[in-house]
């Protein structure tokens, strides 16, 4: 059973994911900030994070930048959920390990099939 | 032609002498001397050639008690000039009065006074017969700062030549110039047998003089300070060459206080401080600071009409006590107030600070008006200039914030967005069976980031009716009580995780508001302090009055505002920057400042943050007292 680790600051929106992805088979964690998300990554090796780029204190590109650096988690698999219309795609394109971008709100449909899709 | 003795020669010879240093006088002042010079020697001119006709008995003319015992020990012939005078006092009087000159004749061996004429005691301000009794007198008269100086020359000049200026101090403590002169008069053994003195007072002359130097020195003053300000590059150059004036050498700050508007029907809410001088690098700049009127009380403080002292600042009754305890903090006794007028538009204010009591002449203060004024245009272009470069600047910003804005409203909207969406496709999904707990679970969560959204974009609404003017305000007359009533169940659903207090006094007059739209102030003011206070902290709602608003204050325990933030929070699209919040309790997008100082002010009240040190933050608006509450009020 795959793990997937929501680093997510709203609630709801972490909920939304955790219901919809545990329903579906994945085991999920929790994390409201990138700081805690490294450490919870790095204490579960999780198979894929769901990552809001925009998030307070640490922000979410800073948390990619870790990942980069620390070869245990670097080639963990990252879907970047945002509800900014800013450059997230284009910058996105740094990180090798992003596998796609979610623009808030999104379809729970697409939000599973991206996942089982990253997990292949 | 009768031959003349020398010592009449000798008196004659020194009169002349005497019109030749009349030469030096105003031609005012001389020609009554030359005159009284000329009608002397007619008089000396008239004598007898030989000295046996004179009178021998000293009786017969000694002017004053004591005299005989002199004439005891002098020539025979020596008391005849004396005698003349006397008799001749009546004639000379009106001449030597006019031009208030003392003549008198002096003992060289023992200082006594042997004649002096009338006019001594018009200047001098004593009778001839003190003098004649105590010749003491005349040097106990000097002023005590010539004392020295007089004495000395007249030590040096015991027997003539005596040739000074001077201050005497007459016995009704007033103060008058004199130029004396003494010549050694001969007697027929070719021995000096007397002194005779000539004395002027001069106080008008002198008086003249000085008025003129302090005109002379004011017009140079005035002249270089017009050159300092007409150079000036900054508003610290024209603080610099005003302070430079003599009369505030002992000044220990001096600012200039700008209006956020010009003042005339309405009084502006705040000064801005645009140049600030002290005269040591210790106490704390003001450059940059901002001064609610509200706070001061200075729309009673400050006269457009004239400049004025305040002589001491602890006691003068025109000072609120928190303007008061402001100035203390600077150490400041008195204060020197000046309107700044330019082309009529009253737009700010000059202060002057001393750390000690002053007194001033009224003269003194209209003389460094006139400064002023002459100051006040180039301030005034100082200022636009200043506030032009302000006002590109906040474009600029306002541009950025306004970008930053649509970003944040964007993802604003959207987050609540994807809670809806996303639960809603959630429950629509056709390969999960979702048990009913967990349908009303998602349900409620639906409903609840509606609300969000809802209350969003009432924010939004808000904020656009109070930038365009048209929200809807209906004041009433009631307590504050009842309008914290009206919010009760919305605070109290907002500080579940924190501590609530209330105080309210209980003689609080009735306030005139919408009671709807301060619930609303309320709420927004408690909704922030729980977003950036620790759970579980205490956040307080006060009141008190302040003459005629009510002040109420929402105080809570949160990390606090910068200094520098503390206008600029209220702007909307705003938001502060906390390095110290904790991640999850940066929120929002910054309007409900932006909102509730639009309601306040809307409501004829005003908003701000108050000067405290963090952590902790108090945000305090006022609401005007309804009309029945007023002092005065049937």
């Amino acid at each position: 059973m795959p793990t997937v680790l929501v680093i997510e600051d709203e609630a709801n929106i972490r909920k939304l994911a955790a219901v919809n992805l545990s329903a579906r088979g994945y085991h999920v964690i929790e994390a409201e900030s990138a700081e805690s998300g490294l450490a919870g990554m790095r204490e579960n090796l999780p198979s894929l994070v769901l990552l809001d780029i925009k998030l307070p204190g640490m922000p979410g590109w800073d948390l990619l930048a870790a990942m980069a650096n620390d070869p245990g988690i670097s080639r963990t698999p990252v879907i970047i959920m945002t509800a900014s219309t800013a450059d997230v795609k284009a910058n996105a394109k740094d990180y090798a390990n992003v596998v796609e971008v979610l623009i808030k709100p999104f379809d729970i449909g697409d939000l599973i099939r991206t996942v089982e899709a990253a997990l292949k | 032609m009768k031959e003349q003795s020398p010592l009449i020669q000798d008196v004659l010879q020194r009169l002349e002498e005497l019109g030749q240093w009349s030469e030096e006088l105003d031609p005012h002042q001389k020609a009554p001397l030359t005159e009284a010079i000329e009608h002397l020697s007619n008089v000396l001119h008239g004598l007898s050639n030989t000295d046996d006709e004179l009178p021998q008995s000293a009786s017969s003319f000694a002017p004053g008690p004591g005299h005989a015992s002199l004439l005891g020990i002098v020539e025979p012939w020596s008391g005849q000039v004396e005698q003349r005078l006397q008799e001749n006092e009546d004639l000379l009087r009106p001449l030597v009065e006019s031009i208030n000159l003392v003549f008198w004749m002096r003992a060289p061996e023992t200082d006594e006074m042997l004649y002096v004429s009338p006019v001594f005691e018009k200047i001098w301000g004593r009778t001839r017969e003190s003098l004649y009794r105590k010749p003491q007198l005349f040097i106990d008269a000097i002023h005590p700062e010539d004392h020295e100086r007089v004495v000395e020359a007249m030590t040096a000049h015991k027997w003539g030549g005596f040739s000074e200026e001077y201050r005497i101090v007459t016995p009704d403590g007033s103060v008058r110039w004199i130029r004396a002169r003494t010549f050694p008069i001969q007697g027929p053994d070719g021995r000096i047998s007397r002194i005779a003195g000539f004395g002027q007072d001069v106080t008008e002359q002198k008086r003249a003089e000085e008025a003129l130097r302090a005109t002379l020195t004011r017009t140079r003053e005035r002249y270089v300070i017009s050159r300092r300000i007409g150079a000036a590059r900054t508003p610290e150059d024209v603080l610099n060459a005003l302070r430079s004036l003599i009369m505030f050498a002992d000044a220990s700050r001096a600012t200039i206080l700008i209006f956020d508007q010009v003042w005339d029907d309405t009084s502006p809410s705040r000064c801005d401080v645009l140049a600030d001088w002290r005269d040591d690098d210790l106490s704390v700049s003001l450059l940059g600071e901002s001064y609610l009127f509200e706070k001061y009380s200075f729309e009673k403080l400050f006269s457009r009409e004239q400049a004025f002292l305040i002589s001491d600042v602890q006691t003068d009754p025109r000072l609120f006590e928190g303007a008061r305890n402001w100035l203390a903090r600077f150490e400041t006794r008195s204060l020197l107030l000046f309107p700044l007028i330019t082309s009529n538009q009253w737009y700010g204010m000059l202060t002057i600070h001393f750390r000690l009591p002053k007194s001033m002449s009224a003269e003194e203060i209209d003389y460094f008006e006139k400064v002023v004024n002459q100051a006040a245009a180039a301030i005034y272009n100082f200022h636009l200039l200043e506030a032009e470069t302000r006002a590109r600047k906040e474009a600029e910003k306002a541009n950025e914030l306004k970008l930053r804005f649509l970003a944040m409203i964007s993802h604003e909207l959207r987050t609540p967005l994807t809670s809806i969406k996303g639960f809603a496709t959630t429950l629509l999904a056709d390969d999960v069976a979702w048990d009913p707990n967990s349908q009303r679970d998602f349900i409620e969560t639906i409903d609840q980031e509606a609300d969000k959204l809802t209350d969003l974009i009432e924010h939004l609404l808000d904020l656009s009716r109070l930038e365009s003017g048209t929200l809807r305000i209906v004041p009433e007359e009631q307590p504050l009580n009842a309008i914290v009533n009206t919010a009760m169940a919305q605070l109290q659903a907002l500080t579940r995780e924190h501590d609530l207090v209330i105080t309210l006094p209980e003689d609080l007059p009735s306030v005139k508001a919408d009671p709807q739209r301060i619930a609303q102030v309320l709420a927004n003011l408690v909704n922030n302090a729980t977003k950036y206070s620790p759970i579980g902290t205490q956040i307080t709602i006060s009141a008190s009055r302040q003459s005629e608003v009510v002040r109420v204050d929402v105080t809570d325990q949160g990390p606090g505002i910068p200094h520098e933030e503390r206008t600029r929070v209220f702007e909307p699209f705003h938001q502060a920057e906390t390095e110290m919040a904790s991640p999850e309790q940066v929120k929002g997008v910054g309007l409900g400042l932006a909102i509730c100082k639009g309601l306040v002010e809307a409501q004829g009240g005003r908003i701000w943050i108050k000067d405290q040190p963090r952590p902790g933050t108090t945000i305090s608006f006022t609401l005007p007292i309804g009309g029945s509450s007023k002092p005065g009020a049937g």
